[in-house]
């Protein structure tokens, strides 16, 4: 128990906690702190061919149980043939962007610009002080690229022996049947196991004060 | 059970443990060699080059493009899995540990079932054995298969149809060798009054032919002994008649403390080279008895221990006692005992020590069978060279109400 704990705190390293905004009509508004773009391990990411996640879980108190939670979210991917950043936001409320940025300053300008709106507030928030709570997780591959991924996986063996050029290699037909049980057995084993994860997961709390048009960070 | 138990679970961890072990020796390699890092590398480079190609050669730009969105797709679902290898493997580790485990606990099952299988039938042979050396030969039948312990069951089986065998084989024999002296016993108890009626029937015919003055007193003796063996015998089939058509006790409510007394006063000097002595309780003992037969028990036990005495002078000693709802008479005498051959036997009709013309052996058969109708029995509790004890049991009565004055 203790070494997984040591371990655990030699890697952790403090994010500081980024501002959050309230605009008007009543948006919760909040830019990712640069700490987040100075991940060594999210910079390799951002260009590894696949669409980087990130996915922000905004929770305030709310009568109605399934108003309490909103999400935002940012895919971006690095094309290598155009060599840009394409980058998409998805907002509550279902609002949709889409940018194309030339590398990772432009990226955190461009986000900085553009402050990300996590929560919509309503009536019931306004004038009063409110805990909110920022969950920002970091996931390597887009829920596409996973489907994708677990298809091409799945139809692996189908694609092989039905003679698909890159897969055959002088392997057309050659496959006996009574390898199909294993490969399906481990087919099926590697597909359910493509699963998105997190890889980077920040938590942040604030409790904001509503009624003012800037919001305040209490410690 | 438990210590196999234990050893199977042991085994069982041992076996997974090295299964575990040559698994990820063998896994872990080919999993990094299909998800080489290196080779993604060089997608990514080749996707960099072809896209430069293309300026090159703009004629080919379409072609160019294709390759690289296939090369592209192909490096896509290469990250994506290597970026899920840890789950991958976890997951393979986990079906795979999880599919031995369950196969072995499939083992251990059976190995526990058969196991506990086996311990039942042992202990089925060990009652079947209890049975045997209890000389009960009713033996449970063990399940037929052909296993060690099968195999001993059925020869155990076989031993118990053998040994019931040559029981009843040896009962028989016994029995018949009761029956031949029984039978010798008769014949002398019938011959030798009849040796004497013919003795004395041929003087009697003497006398007649000769018909002397003094044949009125030669017949009259004559007479007389003839009539002496003729009642020999008729004593003789008496006793055959009395065991023959032993009746049913009439029971009444007696102090078995007052009989008892009553017993010893009047059989104090009935024979010459013994006496009685009686410890009785102070409280009354009431049983349910008929009094004559409950007697005729006393008198034979006391019969006998007066003809084991012989010669010498001895004691016939009554104690009366009451244990577990029975009133407990013991009835011991301080002569030479009864031979041990005799000990097991000595309640069985025509058995006896005596000489061959003195007694058929009939008197304990006779007591036990009172003692049985009593609701109550007779045991022999030893016999050796200080004497012979046995206890006589009756059953309490209900209450006093009913006893005689």
């Amino acid at each position: 128990m203790l070494l997984p704990f040591l371990f655990w705190c030699a890697l952790w390293r403090p994010v500081a906690k980024p501002a959050l905004a309230v605009s008007v009509p009543g948006v919760v508004n909040m830019v990712l702190p640069d700490a987040v773009w100075e991940d060594e391990d999210l910079r390799r990411r951002l260009f590894s061919g696949l669409t980087t996640t990130i996915e922000i879980e905004t929770e305030l108190p709310h009568h109605d149980v399934q108003a309490r939670t909103a999400y935002a979210l940012i895919e971006i991917r690095y094309d290598v043939w155009e060599e840009q950043l394409l980058v998409r936001t998805f907002e509550p409320g279902g609002t949709l962007s889409q940018v194309t940025l030339k590398d990772v300053p432009a990226l955190r300008t461009w986000l900085r610009d553009h402050p990300l709106r996590l929560y919509l507030l309503d009536e019931q928030h306004f004038h009063q002080t409110v805990p909110v709570k920022v969950q920002c997780r970091i996931i390597p591959f887009s829920k596409l690229e996973q489907d994708q991924t677990r298809s091409w996986f799945a139809n692996l063996g189908e694609a092989q022996s039905g003679g698909d050029v890159t897969a055959s290699r002088g392997r057309r037909g050659s496959g006996p049947e009574t390898d199909r049980g294993g490969n399906d057995f481990f087919r099926v084993l590697m597909t359910t196991s493509i699963e998105r994860r997190s890889v980077i997961t920040y938590r942040w709390r604030w409790s904001l004060v509503i009624g003012d048009p800037r919001a305040e960070d209490k410690p | 059970m438990r210590t196999q138990l234990i050893g199977s679970g042991i085994m069982i961890l041992v076996c997974l443990f090295f299964f575990i072990l040559a698994q990820k020796s063998l896994s872990d390699p080919w999993i990094e060699l299909a998800l080489d890092r290196e080779v993604n590398n060089l997608l990514a480079e080749s996707m960099v080059l072809q896209r430069k190609l293309s300026e090159h050669e703009p004629e080919n730009k379409a072609e160019y493009r294709a390759l690289y969105e296939r090369t592209r797709d192909k490096l896509q679902h290469r990250e994506v899995l290597l970026t899920t290898r840890d789950a991958v493997r976890v997951r393979y580790y986990w079906i795979l540990v999880s599919t031995v485990a369950a196969s072995l606990l499939l083992i251990a099952g059976l190995q526990f079932l058969y196991l506990r299988r086996r311990n039942l039938r042992l202990q089925l042979l060990q009652r079947n054995l209890e049975k045997l050396a209890a000389g009960d030969f009713n033996l449970e039948t063990l399940p037929g298969e052909k296993d060690v312990v099968g195999r001993i069951g059925a020869m155990i089986q076989a031993s118990a149809e053998v040994m019931q065998t040559n029981r009843k084989r040896l009962r028989y024999l016994e029995n018949l060798e009761i029956w031949r002296d029984s039978a010798r016993r008769i014949a002398h108890e019938i011959r030798t009054p009849l040796t004497a009626i013919r003795l004395e029937l041929r003087q009697l015919v003497r006398a007649a032919l000769q018909n002397g003055e003094s044949s009125a007193q030669v017949l009259e003796d004559k007479q007389q002994s003839i009539l002496e063996e003729l009642a020999r015998l008729s004593e003789f089939t008496d006793a055959f008649s009395s065991f023959a058509k032993l009746q049913t006790p009439k029971r009444k409510p007696q102090d078995l403390t007052h009989f008892l007394e009553e017993f010893a006063a009047i059989y104090e000097s009935a024979w010459t080279n013994m006496g009685v002595a009686i410890s009785l309780p102070p409280e009354a003992v009431v049983v349910a008895v008929d009094r004559r037969m409950f007697r005729q028990v006393l008198v034979n036990l006391a019969n006998n221990s007066a003809k084991a005495l012989g010669a010498r002078d001895g004691v016939l000693e009554i104690v009366l006692d009451v244990r577990d709802g029975m009133a407990v008479i013991e009835v011991g005498d301080d002569g030479p005992g009864m031979p041990e051959e005799m000990r097991e036997i000595v309640f069985e009709p025509y058995v006896t020590g005596n000489p061959v013309g003195e007694g058929m052996g009939l008197g304990l058969a006779i007591s036990r069978k009172i003692m049985l109708d009593h609701d109550g029995d007779i045991e022999l509790i030893s016999s050796h060279v200080g004497g012979t004890c046995f206890h006589l049991y009756l059953p309490l009565a209900d209450d006093s109400a009913g006893l005689p004055d």
